[in-house]
């Protein structure tokens, strides 16, 4: 059960009430009324949308800190769509930064919206009208993806955000957001303007860079047609983390997913079986190493606190030990990270295809 | 700019674009030195610490001063904590200087070359490193025809099998066009000018290397960028700096040296090349190369002069009094060396017919700024003569440092019931857009040095061409002293400079 916040508490916190007619005009008053040195900036029509009340400050917070480096427009939508009463309401504000050394500010703005009940059904018609025009519209759709979908909605968006590791069976959402993005096996069909974008795939950005390292030798490299067995540790409740990336992998290898096993099991491109072990460990949260055994040689990633230590050797010896900064992991740091590149993530869906069954 | 080539690791794919180096040795020549501690390790630093430089790379400090391997790492990373762009992990520095070593000799000592040959040779079989060194000359130029002469020598510029040795060569690159021949010539018999880099860090800024993706990645402009639409170019490179304590190195440089034969003239040939056949190293200095020789020779005795050169006198900057050039530490008192140039430099090809390029270079100007500004032509004077706030050119003024952007500037129509037109400005900050900074400079460059992409570093007959054009400029100047012009220190510079642009009906864009 949710614990309730107080309505008024949690709205005071994101903005000026404003009526939904006068929206654009409240917001030009704001500027009108701020100082020389503040600037509207925006690149990107940024919309975050959620089910959860909770949620909503540490998305404005969130916002914060993102336009910082991205002026946008925001468009946070709260919705509740199994209220029993209809309502819009909403809410603006901006969020200022100072840039360089001088007293000039960039600001942001964020448009807060509360749909409830049928209102919500409205939803497609309350985005369009308010996003900036000729800029992308990126969306952050943070519940699981509903089996029906507004299409039209959906249409406009140039970039879906969307975080599979915080869903309970991440399998149903990503395989609709791969249709709704037109993405069957094998990747996107390029019909979609829809660009999916899995942030827990880019948060195992750092862990697979770090991975990687390992074989920039060309003597590492010839041992990688020898793997002989994987092992990936994960935080308890992170398996998907696990999986994800024992996927990529298996998909930089040309491995197969060899199904119906109790343990997971790999065939490589030379038809050698691969087995996998999956492990939780207590106490840390998400990727924590992989290990990766060839003939009396181990190379193995692994994570602690702020950076990665990436070791080869022999196994029982200490072997060698490289140290790289890891970047941090929260939603803001990833949030920032996606925002920060573009471009289609091919083998992502590459990397689903071969774990869905464990996902 | 850097084409995506296949790798052998599998695990690169779609993790970064660019090529990933091998494993190798980077051998710093002038370990001790100023560029080696403010620079080179931090930038090297840098890279490991974003997982950027290749596992098994080997740094090799080289300098004359006795020192261990333990003391020298000490020194490095005090400075790598003061100059680094981000905090120095200690964690990551633990396992960084673990392959740092120093190699003490001097830099004639054959001997000394021969047993650096021996320690890179027991690396190659210990660590991985594959016979693969990249050299850096980071002494002073004097030391570049000794350190080139051993290493050939000592068979350190041929690569053991499998295996590379190039060479990093830091500006100047040479005095004049029969110096940087020399130097040319002593590289090229050491080394391969395919392996050969010649750095030039403004070439490693973000904005340089945008220059092209906005002229030849967006249809507006390259439609526009010829002399049918574009009445002159500005260039300009300003610091309130003095000589900060580089006065025996400056007083025998001077500006024109020291910038506009590297730094401004390679942002004019990125400004007004032809688009390259294609964005390899060598496509790109084709057209580079060509700019230079389309540049119009400055002559002695022109009718009017095309150059000013001035030099500061006391004056203040930021609210301090400052000294002038003559009174700095280092420099005789009746130096005749600029601190300042202004030229106008015209291209004569098809697309730059009648297009003045206006390049300004000082010390001790008001504000730190390097910038190309695009202006363009005026519209027909038929529709808005004689309107109230008169009508301003369109101008692309491209930031090259501090506050790396672009900005348009146009007419618009002020509000209100009359028609006043006025200037508004249309502004892009890497900054504030992207959200992430750039990379240092030296970071991109060694790394693509390390990579074999030389796109970014000047081949030898772009450095002699620019050469060509600057000693015929200085042939000018030396025969005639009283051509310098001074300026007091604070100011934009002497008149004379403003007197270049008015006789095009011109001024100086105010930065």
């Amino acid at each position: 059960m949710e614990a309730r916040v107080s309505t008024v508490d949690l709205f005071s916190r994101v903005g000026m009430p404003v009526p939904i007619a006068i929206i654009e005009k409240e917001l030009a008053q704001l500027w009108d009324a701020s100082n020389d040195h503040k600037s509207r900036a925006s690149l990107i029509n940024l919309m975050i949308y959620t089910e959860s009340r909770e949620s909503l400050l540490e998305n404005t917070e969130m916002i914060n800190a993102i336009t910082a480096e991205h002026a946008c427009r925001v468009l946070l939508v709260l919705a509740e769509p199994h209220h029993p009463e209809s309502s819009v309401r909403a809410w603006i504000g901006a969020h200022c930064h100072f840039v360089g050394k001088g007293d000039r500010q960039l600001c942001s703005e964020q448009i807060t919206f509360h749909l409830q009940g049928q209102a919500t059904e409205g939803l497609s018609n309350l985005v369009f009208s308010h996003l900036d025009s000729d800029l992308p519209l990126v969306l952050w759709w943070q519940p699981p993806i509903p089996q029906i979908v507004d299409e039209k909605f959906w249409r406009w968006v140039d970039r879906v955000l969307y975080d599979s590791a915080t869903w309970e069976s991440p399998a149903f959402s990503i395989r609709r957001i791969r249709e709704i993005a037109d993405c069957r096996k094998g990747g996107c069909a390029g019909t979609s303007r829809i660009t999916p974008c899995d942030l827990a795939w880019t948060r195992l950005h750092e862990s697979r860079f770090a991975f990687a390292n390992l074989f920039d030798q060309a003597a590492a490299q010839k041992e990688i047609k020898k793997i002989q067995r994987v092992r990936v540790f994960h935080g308890e409740g992170y398996r998907a983390d696990a999986v994800l990336f024992l996927g990529w992998l298996a998909s930089c290898l040309g491995w197969r997913y060899f199904s119906g096993r109790e343990k997971p099991l790999f065939v490589d491109a030379g038809g050698k079986k691969v087995p996998v072990e999956l492990e939780s460990m207590p106490g840390v949260a998400g990727f924590q190493s992989c290990e990766v055994l060839v003939d009396g040689h181990f190379f193995r990633v692994e994570r602690k606190d702020d950076y990665f230590r990436l070791i080869s050797g022999e196994p029982g010896a200490e072997g060698t030990a490289q140290t790289v900064c890891a970047k941090r992991e929260s939603n803001t740091d990833i949030l920032l990270a996606e925002l920060g590149r573009s471009g289609s993530h091919p083998l992502y869906f590459r990397s689903l295809d071969l774990i869905e069954e464990l996902l | 700019m850097n084409s995506k080539e296949p790798t052998a690791n599998p695990f690169r794919e779609g993790l970064s674009s660019r090529t990933v180096p091998e494993p190798c040795s980077v051998i710093i020549f002038g370990a001790t030195g100023d560029l080696t501690r403010r620079k080179l390790i931090p930038a090297l630093y840098n890279l490991a610490a974003d997982g950027n430089l290749p596992s098994s790379v080997k740094i090799i400090g080289f300098a004359r001063r006795s020192k261990s391997d333990g003391a020298f790492r000490a020194d490095l990373e005090e400075a790598t904590r003061q100059f680094s762009r981000q905090p120095v992990d200690d964690a990551v520095w633990e396992t960084f200087a673990d392959q740092v070593f120093y190699h003490c000799s001097e830099f004639d000592d054959l001997e000394g070359y021969r047993s650096l040959s021996a320690k890179l040779d027991a690396m190659d079989k210990k660590e991985g490193t594959c016979g693969r060194r990249l050299f850096y000359m980071a002494a002073g130029p004097d030391q570049f025809p000794s350190i080139l002469k051993n290493l050939r020598e000592s068979g350190l510029n041929k690569a053991p099998e499998g295996g590379w040795a190039r060479v990093i060569l830091e500006k100047p690159f040479g005095k004049d066009l029969p110096t940087a021949r020399e130097l040319n010539r002593l590289a090229g018999e050491a080394f391969p000018e395919a392996d050969t880099f010649r750095i030039d860090h403004y070439l490693g800024k973000e904005t340089a290397q945008n220059i092209m993706v906005l002229r030849f990645a967006n249809s507006i402009f390259e439609g526009m960028w010829n002399a049918r639409c574009i009445d002159h170019v500005q260039i300009l490179s300003s610091e309130p700096l003095g000589v900060e304590g580089r006065g025996g190195y400056y007083d025998k440089s001077g500006a024109l040296r020291d910038m506009v034969q590297n730094h401004l003239l390679q942002l004019l040939c990125l400004t007004a090349m032809e688009p390259p056949t294609d964005l390899s190293a060598n496509s790109i200095r084709d057209e580079k190369v060509k700019v230079l020789r389309s540049l119009r020779p400055i002559r002695r005795g022109g009718s009017l002069p095309v150059v000013v050169r001035g030099q500061y006198a006391e004056g203040a900057v930021h609210g301090k009094p400052v000294p002038g050039y003559r009174q700095e530490a280092d420099i005789p008192p009746d130096s005749a060396t600029e601190t300042y140039v202004a030229l106008e430099v015209n291209i004569d090809n098809w697309r730059w017919a009648g297009v003045p390029f206006f390049i300004r270079i000082g010390k001790r100007l008001p504000k730190f700024a390097t910038e190309i500004a695009v202006h363009f032509k005026a519209v027909p004077p038929v529709l808005f003569q004689g309107i109230s706030g008169g009508l301003d050119h369109n101008v692309l003024v491209i930031r090259i440092q501090p506050d790396e952007g672009v900005s348009l500037r146009m007419s618009a129509k002020m509000p209100g019931s009359s028609l006043r037109i006025e200037p508004v400005k249309m502004d892009f900050h890497y900054g504030t857009s992207f959200g992430k900074a750039s990379p240092e400079a030296y970071e991109r460059l060694l790394l693509d040095a390390m990579s074999g992409d030389a796109t970014l570093f000047a081949r030898c007959d772009e450095v002699e061409e620019a050469w060509r054009f600057i000693d015929e400029v200085r042939e000018g100047w030396d025969a005639d002293d009283a051509g310098l012009c001074f300026y007091p220190a604070g100011s934009w510079g002497p008149e004379e400079a403003d007197a270049l642009l008015a006789r095009h009906g011109l001024t100086w864009r105010r930065v």
